[in-house]
């Protein structure tokens, strides 16, 4: 409960903070977890944190902290059900560096841009894919900002990430999703 | 595969992704546009990067808030009424109680006056929270 409010305090807290950010709470919790049943218990549990907490909202930015609690608790939810997806991003770096120095580097191959047209046709199910693939961390910066449209600020809040690895991490999210659509089509 | 010419730095790609987001400040926009300007292959994934941005806005179907959802939120915080569907006991339980008060007041209006000695006893029914006097014939 808010400290030092009543319960009909904290209900209006609620309804002002919390509920206008309910469908993006949703949304960002389908993507994380990768289904809407799943969802659907991280944002009813998120909610209900959120109520416990609403007393310790600082009043600047409530979709922000919205989703703040919203990845928590999907992160307590995976960690529970699904322990693999919570993989130390450390391991994803250091698999990325190893390729780079077998292949030369994903840059090595930008030089032309037969990926433009594809992506532009590219169907539904093949992008829902792509992201599904992407390993947790770089696929929730990727939600925030290429499809909630938070800015880099804003997703360093929610993650509690630098702004420098915001970008970095976004950076590779998009380069391996341009990377699946061409290993697909080629 | 590899080639010098085509390799981009990695902080200059992060640069060009900063720069397509409008993440930038406007002197250091002004440098990373140059650099793009400058290199193919920055300006590639310039083009990719926003055909991408694109297709994730236009191709994917929005993950929309079930209303259930809501409502359920709603009632777990106390906004609103909870609403159960009743289960088949607690159904049962409310129809055996309404067929007990049914009964019991029609059974009330029309029990025989004391004394009443032509009246015969008989057999009872419960029906639809009634009592029904089914004489012998």
């Amino acid at each position: 409960m808010g400290v030092g409010l009543s319960d009909e305090e904290n209900r209006k807290q609620f309804a002002g903070i919390v509920v206008p950010h309910l469908s993006e709470a949703f949304a960002v919790a389908s993507w994380l977890t990768g289904n809407r049943t799943d969802a659907e218990d991280v944002v009813q549990e998120a909610c209900l944190r959120a109520f416990r907490a609403i007393g310790s909202f600082a009043g600047v930015n409530a979709r922000a902290w919205v989703l703040t609690i919203v990845r928590h608790t999907a992160y307590s939810w995976l960690a529970k059900n699904r322990p693999s997806e919570i993989v130390a991003v450390e391991d994803f770096l250091g698999e990325e560096r190893l390729t780079e120095q077998c292949i030369g580097g994903w840059s090595a191959t930008v030089t032309s841009t037969p990926e433009t047209a594809l992506l532009a046709k590219l169907d539904v199910r093949r992008l829902e894919a792509a992201i599904a693939a992407l390993p947790l961390a770089f696929r929730e910066v990727l939600i925030l900002r290429d499809l909630q449209g938070l800015e880099y600020r804003e997703i360093a809040e929610v993650t509690t990430l630098p702004v420098g690895t915001v970008m970095s991490r976004l950076a590779r999210a998009r380069r391996r999703i341009i990377d699946a659509v061409r290993t697909h089509d080629a | 595969m590899t080639n010098d010419s085509t390799r981009v730095p990695d902080d200059d790609s992060q640069l060009v992704h900063a720069y397509l987001d409008g993440e930038l400040d406007p002197a250091h926009a002004i440098v990373v546009g140059r650099k793009i300007a400058a290199s193919p292959a920055l300006a590639a994934e310039l083009e990719q990067t926003r055909a991408l941005r694109q297709a994730l806005r236009e191709h994917l179907p929005p993950r929309t808030l079930p209303p259930h959802l809501r409502s359920r939120i709603e009632a777990a915080v106390g906004m609103r009424r909870r609403w159960t569907r009743p289960s088949w006991q607690a159904l049962a339980a409310s129809i055996a109680i309404a067929f007990v008060l049914g009964g019991g007041s029609t059974w009330a209006v029309l029990r025989p006056a004391a004394g009443d000695r032509t009246a015969v006893p008989s057999w009872t029914v419960t029906c639809a929270g009634s009592w029904h006097r089914i004489r012998p014939t």
